[in-house]
């Protein structure tokens, strides 16, 4: 038995000893190298690590095993130099005892492998897991350290030798055997999970060079992220040096880099070709170009390569295609789509943007163009073209959407309440700049593919502007630039070198690793605005020039887009009447659907803006058909993508809850919140109190905004009102106020409200608001109270409402003529003399009793339905719902919208279609008779209502208009529109994609429905 | 002697078919001091008298105690009544019972459960429904109420479910009969009527006839209606909720017999024995609901119908009545 061990130990041994070999020469060739570099200490103590493997797995003696860590403290400290011991402590972080703690653990398993105790690897394999979660943790790395895979792979291969071992697997302990069995199971798995798997067969492929790496790693302090340690390398070496002595740095690039042979290899070109100039170059960068993107290429390396090689270029081309190889490649150190590039790293690569547009403006015969041949298939610097035009490989749109996304992303993650947030703002007068110096250049060039997309990505920066802050804008660019010429003037060197050295500052700053000191660095970061940039006068003509580019030039999404920026645009500065035109005219509201998730949320945030601009303009039911399906939906916070809803009932997974994240807007282009429900629930207020009071006893009220009514009847609900604290109480309290016909009092609430201080136009706000309400009291007083008199005086109307003459006669009259009021003037005396003609008792009796009938009908017929069974999805799912719909309103003399679709209905279900369409024209006949009979002069009324019916069945005209009669006589063609628009304007949030926007909301269920 | 007891027994079938309940000007006079007295609560009395072949003569009537008292006295109240009846020689043999309505609302449970209970004891029990506020509106108030014996009998089966019903062809028309009432007076009484009534002048004009107020009347009714139509989709409720259940039970019951069938399938396959395809214990059916309330309801709401027919038809004829007078007055 004992000896059936030791085959087995020894068998793993020999691995192990491979393994120690291959480590060893690889530590070899480390040590050669570290020679000739300044090596840190954090080098030297992974060194020792791998040392002290090597001297474990050589000596092999079980016995060893408890002496090991003692063993292995001893061997790492004799390697370690005095000197560097000071620095280790200094650079040994938090990662680094992460990882020295994942190799103790491997160190152990190793052990426990030799003497065959699965039960014990059992329980390190655990820590050892454990332990990687928290090296992650710690080190933010993705990757999986080499060390771990290593073990794994290890592990692996001694499991499937021992299960191979039948023999031995007898001899076992039974408890040792099921561990075994246990681990296998377990490694199988883990080794084939998705996160494991391709580390795992990589290492298998390449032993060797994983080996090698591996070795590097180690070597660098054991942390997993190279592009950090080497990073953190190179700083410590250039502060020393000095970033001004480039030999030295080449010196240490030469020396980090050896074990890379392809990139030493280049780097030993530059450094003999330094003095040359011409071919080599093309060369070197081309390589650097190949070699991007490449797995284990140091990003960073490459950043300076490339810095270094601009400053070195020969000629403007070659410089051109340096700098923008360098643009890319810093875009490369950003970590991924999932987390915003940091600041400072932003502002490099806006200088060097910048320099490029320099460059590119200075030399108006090259030209960047991404169709151009790309500089590696060429080896000779590029020869002009007949036309006498260089063309250079690039593409500056892709960067400049890509620096936007990037802006965008962090304004997203930045707390907007601090002065991070601010300063991150003040950079976008030079994200502006740079834009409209690559539009002015695509436009120089003629390239009118790319142009609209820049020419986009400025409207997307000033549409949510308004005027102040516009000019806030300007003026600070203005500041910038002349504090930019100042510096200039103070160094004459010239605005290219002053950034260029803060690129070095810049570079500099991003590769540390501290935030704080992070943080300095990119306070120093100047990023001047070029002097020649200039902001149009105002947001207005800046949008003009600009939305007439995209017009022209851009495709259907760019048009869409620019065209609902434009809507918003307008609406923010009060064109409500040309917004709404646009909207219309351009159909958005029908194939919204159809856009992308950002275009739906552009859209809705348009909506709302259009809703604002009405509101303020006092177009009260406009508004309220814009606002009203973005805030009754509930789910307003998604639908604008201001904040992430807390959705009790739909669960959403990470990646839905990430997506959602990356479409939250930036806080400085939030629309308030607050003010949307402030101006949605005055206007449902301003147009449901007199229709709640105009008909008070009927059973089935024609409901204008639900979410009104729920919130109202949650609030009349409650034992004790108090004052008034959040919006929705302030605009209850007016509720009540205006129910009564108390305007001052409805008033008094309404102008509490705090958010009318972000509203521009305060006063005038507050006036048409006073003027509303006041107007709707006047209305609702006399729906409410008008059977109290028996005559009015208009003069005694005018004091109660302040109101002048004409207007208290206008509304009156109005009301008169829509039958609202009972009543008529008697001129002389300058009074209303009230017909008083309320239903009787028994004619609301029998309207009531008619709809119970009809609901009896209704349901007798879902029964016999269901009994002959075939009928049954037509009647569910639509054709009959909608004529049933349209039956019962007809028996209440109401119609909704919904007389279209039971007309459609009817259409589909002809058999009980007709019968139900014969039952809504009784019901019709019927409610006209009851009026008829009842109110005298009212007989017309159902005639009305009739003529109404049809023409919601042929035009689907909103009634709307049909049911606020005195308003019929205002309603233009473009009013009627868009009330129809609301219902589209609802639907945005349905739509492809994730999350609640999936939802459909309003009229389009309704359509599916159908 | 087949034939004899035929003869015998056949003048036993024709007098099972009440025609006419005669009911005596005192009872009637008793039954409205009783109910009008008591309004608006609802009271309740005994009828006595005879049966007669077709006819039922009530000769007379005495009231039950307000239910408020206990259950004992009233029983005994009635036998103490009988007794004391019978002593001064009145028919003492109970044909019935007499109760008031509200705008006649009689058709109820309870109002079938004492039918039947009767039924047990008086095979040809009538009962006087006497509704005051009819009578005050200047039309006779009483009705006389039967329950049809194919409905006793279904009844008594608890037969009462849709199916059931149909089966038996009885509708909601064929729970209560209304037999038609004669009044009955003795010819000393007429001849003191006639002699009490004189005829009427033409100065002293029925007026209050031609009073067009009846819009309470019809308030009340139609909120009646309106409640039973409640009740009606109330019950329409429970039928489709029973519908519903049905189906879907037999959705699962024919989930289940497919396995089970699969099942008995593999089974035979393997040489077993094939599970039975029978599970009375799992699938209880439902039972449906009773119709009767719906049967009731909707004999309420015809009877409530008919009322309002009437009351408008009058004041149809009425208005015409007052158009014509008024054209009459312009000439």
């Amino acid at each position: 038995m004992a000896s059936r061990f030791w085959t087995a130990g020894s068998d793993s041994d020999e691995e192990e000893v491979d393994a120690s070999e291959e480590e060893n020469s690889s530590s070899e060739e480390e040590s050669s190298s570290s020679s000739s570099s300044s090596s840190s200490g954090s080098d030297s103590s992974s060194d020792s690590d791998s040392d002290s493997d090597s001297d474990s797995d050589s000596d092999s003696d079980d016995s060893d095993a408890p002496k090991k860590g003692a063993a292995r403290f001893l061997a790492g400290s004799d390697s370690d130099s005095d000197s560097d011991e000071d620095r280790r402590v200094v650079l040994k972080s938090a990662k680094d005892k992460r990882f020295s703690e994942l190799t103790d653990t491997c160190d152990e398993i190793r052990n426990k492998m030799k003497i065959n105790d699965w039960s014990a690897i059992q329980g390190l394999f655990d820590e050892l897991n454990k332990r990687l979660e928290r090296a992650r943790k710690v080190s933010e790395a993705v990757g999986t350290p080499r060390v771990y895979v290593r073990m794994c792979v290890e592990l692996e291969d001694f499991l499937n030798d021992t299960l191979a071992n039948k023999d031995l697997k007898k001899k076992m302990s039974s408890t040792n055997a099921k561990a075994l069995n246990t681990m296998r199971q377990r490694l199988k798995k883990h080794n084939t999970s998705d996160e494991f798997a391709e580390a795992v067969t990589k290492f298998r492929e390449n032993p060797q060079e994983d080996e090698e790496e591996e070795e590097e790693e180690e070597e660098s302090s054991s942390s997993s992220s190279e592009s950090d340690t080497d990073g953190e390398r190179e700083e410590t070496e250039k502060r020393p040096a000095g970033a001004a002595k480039k030999k030295d740095k080449l010196l240490t690039m030469d020396s980090a880099e050896i074990t890379y042979e392809m990139v030493a290899k280049k780097l030993r070109e530059i450094v003999t070709s330094r003095g040359r100039k011409g071919t080599d170059k093309q060369e070197q960068l081309r390589e650097i170009v190949t070699s991007r993107g490449r797995k284990g290429t140091d990003k960073q390396e490459q950043v300076e390569m490339l810095q270094f090689l601009a400053n070195v270029a020969k000629g403007v081309p070659q410089k051109l295609e340096v700098l923008l190889q360098l643009v890319g490649s810093l875009f490369d150190l950003s970590p991924g789509i999932s987390n915003y590039m940091k600041v400072g790293l932003w502002k490099r690569c806006m200088l060097v943007m910048l320099e490029i547009m320099d460059t590119l403006q200075a030399n108006e015969a090259i030209v960047l163009d991404d169709s151009a041949e790309p500089s590696e298939e060429r080896t000779a610097e590029p020869v002009a073209g007949e036309d006498g035009k260089v063309r250079v490989w690039g593409n500056l749109v892709a960067f400049v959407e890509r620096l936007d996304d990037e802006m965008f992303k962090s304004l997203q993650v930045i707390d907007p309440h601090t002065h991070e947030y601010m300063a991150r703002l003040r950079d976008e007068p030079v994200f502006l700049a740079l834009s409209q110096k690559v539009h002015d250049y695509l436009a120089r060039i003629g390239d009118v593919r790319n142009q609209p997309k820049v020419a986009l990505r400025l409207i997307e920066h000033f549409y949510y502007k308004t005027d102040a802050v516009y000019d806030a804008m300007r003026k600070l660019t203005m500041l910038q630039q002349e504090e930019a010429a100042a510096s200039a003037a103070a160094h004459p060197e010239g605005a290219v070198a002053a950034a260029s050295a803060a690129a070095e500052t810049a570079a500099a700053a991003n590769t540390s690793n501290e935030p704080g000191e992070e943080q300095t660095a990119d306070d120093k970061v100047a990023l001047p605005v070029p002097l020649d940039f200039s902001m149009d006068e105002s947001s207005t003509a800046a949008m003009k020039r600009l939305v007439g580019i995209v017009f022209t030039h851009g495709d259907e999404r760019a048009k869409a887009r620019a065209m609902l920026c434009t809507i918003y645009h307008k609406a923010l500065h009060g064109d409500f009447h040309s917004a709404r035109d646009m909207l219309l005219m351009s159909h958005l509201q029908d194939n919204v659907m159809l856009m992308d998730i950002s275009t739906q949320i552009l859209y809705n945030r348009s909506m709302a803006q259009l809703g604002l601009a009405a509101f303020r303009l006092g177009l009260i039911s406009e508004a309220h058909s814009c606002l009203q399906e973005l805030y009754g939906s509930g789910h307003i916070k998604e639908l604008l993508a201001q904040g992430m809803a807390m959705g009790k009932f739909q669960d959403k997974t990470p990646e839905q809850e990430l997506l959602e994240k990356r479409r939250q807007m930036p806080f400085h282009m939030h629309i308030s919140m607050e003010l949307l429900e402030s101006s949605c629930l005055i206007s449902a207020m301003l147009l449901e109190v007199p229709a709640m009071a105009s008909s008070p006893l009927s059973v089935k009220k024609r409901v204008i905004s639900k979410s009104f009514h729920r919130i109202l009847d949650t609030y009349n609900r409650q034992t004790f009102t108090g004052p008034p604290e959040t919006v929705r109480d302030h605009i209850m309290a007016a509720t009540r106020a205006l129910m009564r016909g108390d305007w001052s009092g409805a008033y008094g609430a309404v102008s509490a409200l705090t958010v009318w201080q972000l509203v521009p136009q305060r006063e005038s706000v507050l006036d048409m608001l006073k003027k509303q309400l006041k107007e709707e009291a006047l209305r609702t007083y006399l729906f409410s109270y008008s059977a109290q008199y028996r005559s009015l005086s208009l003069d005694q109307l005018c004091t109660m409402f302040e109101m002048d003459e004409k207007a208290v006669y206008s509304i009156v009259s109005k009301m008169m003529i829509a039958e609202d009021l009972h009543g008529s003037w008697d001129q002389p005396t300058r009074t209303i003399v009230m017909h008083s003609i309320e239903a009787t008792k028994v004619q609301s009796l029998a309207g009531q009793f008619a709809d119970k009938a009809t609901l009896m009908v209704e349901l007798n017929e879902r029964a016999y339905a269901f009994r002959t069974g075939g009928l049954r999805d037509d009647d569910d799912m639509g054709g009959g719902g909608g004529g049933r719909r349209g039956g019962r309103r007809g028996q209440d003399g109401q119609w909704e919208d919904d007389g279209g679709h039971g007309g459609r209905g009817r259409g589909r279900g002809p058999r009980l279609g007709a019968a139900r369409m014969g039952l809504g024209q009784g019901g019709q006949d019927f409610g006209g008779h009851r009026r008829g009979g009842g109110g005298g002069g009212r007989g017309d009324r159902g005639g009305f209502r009739a003529s109404g019916f049809s023409s919601n069945m042929t035009s689907g005209l909103p009634d709307r208009f049909q049911r606020r009669g005195p308003y019929r006589q205002q309603a233009n063609p473009n009013m009627q529109a868009l009330g129809s628009i609301s219902r589209p304007g609802g639907g945005v949030g349905g739509g492809p994609g994730g999350g609640s926007y999936n939802r459909p909301l309003g009229g389009d269920r309704r359509d599916r429905g159908l | 002697m087949a034939t004899v007891a035929d003869l015998l027994k056949r003048p036993d079938v024709k007098e099972t078919v009440l025609k006419t309940v005669q009911l005596d000007g005192q009872v009637v006079l008793k039954i409205m001091q009783h109910c009008d007295g008591a309004q608006p609560s609802i009271v309740t009395g005994q009828l006595l008298g005879l049966d007669v072949g077709q006819t039922m003569e009530v000769t007379d009537c005495f009231p039950f105690p307000s239910p408020e008292d206990d259950g004992d006295s009233s029983t005994n109240y009635q036998l103490d009544m009988m007794r004391c009846l019978r002593e001064v020689n009145v028919d003492n043999n109970t044909v019935g019972w007499y109760q008031s309505s509200v705008l006649g609302q009689y058709q109820t449970q309870e109002m079938i459960e004492t039918f039947i209970s009767y039924h047990d004891s008086i095979k040809k029990c009538v009962c006087i429904v006497y509704d005051p506020q009819r009578q005050q509106r200047g039309q006779l108030g009483l009705r006389a109420i039967r329950l049809k014996d194919s409905f006793i009998e279904l009844f008594k089966e608890q037969k009462l479910t849709g199916k059931d019903l149909r089966e038996a062809g009885v509708g909601w028309r064929d729970v209560f009969v209304e037999v038609p009432i004669k009044i009955h007076h003795s010819s000393l009484a007429q001849a003191l009527i006639a002699d009490l009534n004189p005829a009427p002048g033409a100065t002293a004009g029925d007026l209050e006839r031609l009073s067009l107020a009846n819009a309470g009347y019809l308030s009340k009714t139609m909120a009646n209606l309106i409640e039973c139509m409640d009740d009606m989709l109330a019950e329409q409720g429970k039928v489709s909720m029973y519908h519903r259940n049905v189906a879907r039970q037999q959705q699962q019951m024919a989930a289940w017999l497919q396995k089970r069938n699969q099942e008995n399938i593999a089974r035979r396959a393997a040489g077993e024995e094939p599970l039975p395809e029978e599970d009375p214990v799992l699938f209880k059916p439902i039972p449906e609901p009773s119709a009767l309330d719906q049967y009731l309801v909707t004999s309420q709401i015809a009877g409530y119908c008919d009322m309002l027919g009437a009351a408008a038809e009058k004041g149809m004829a009425k208005m015409y009545l007052v158009q014509a007078a008024q054209k009459a007055a312009q000439h």
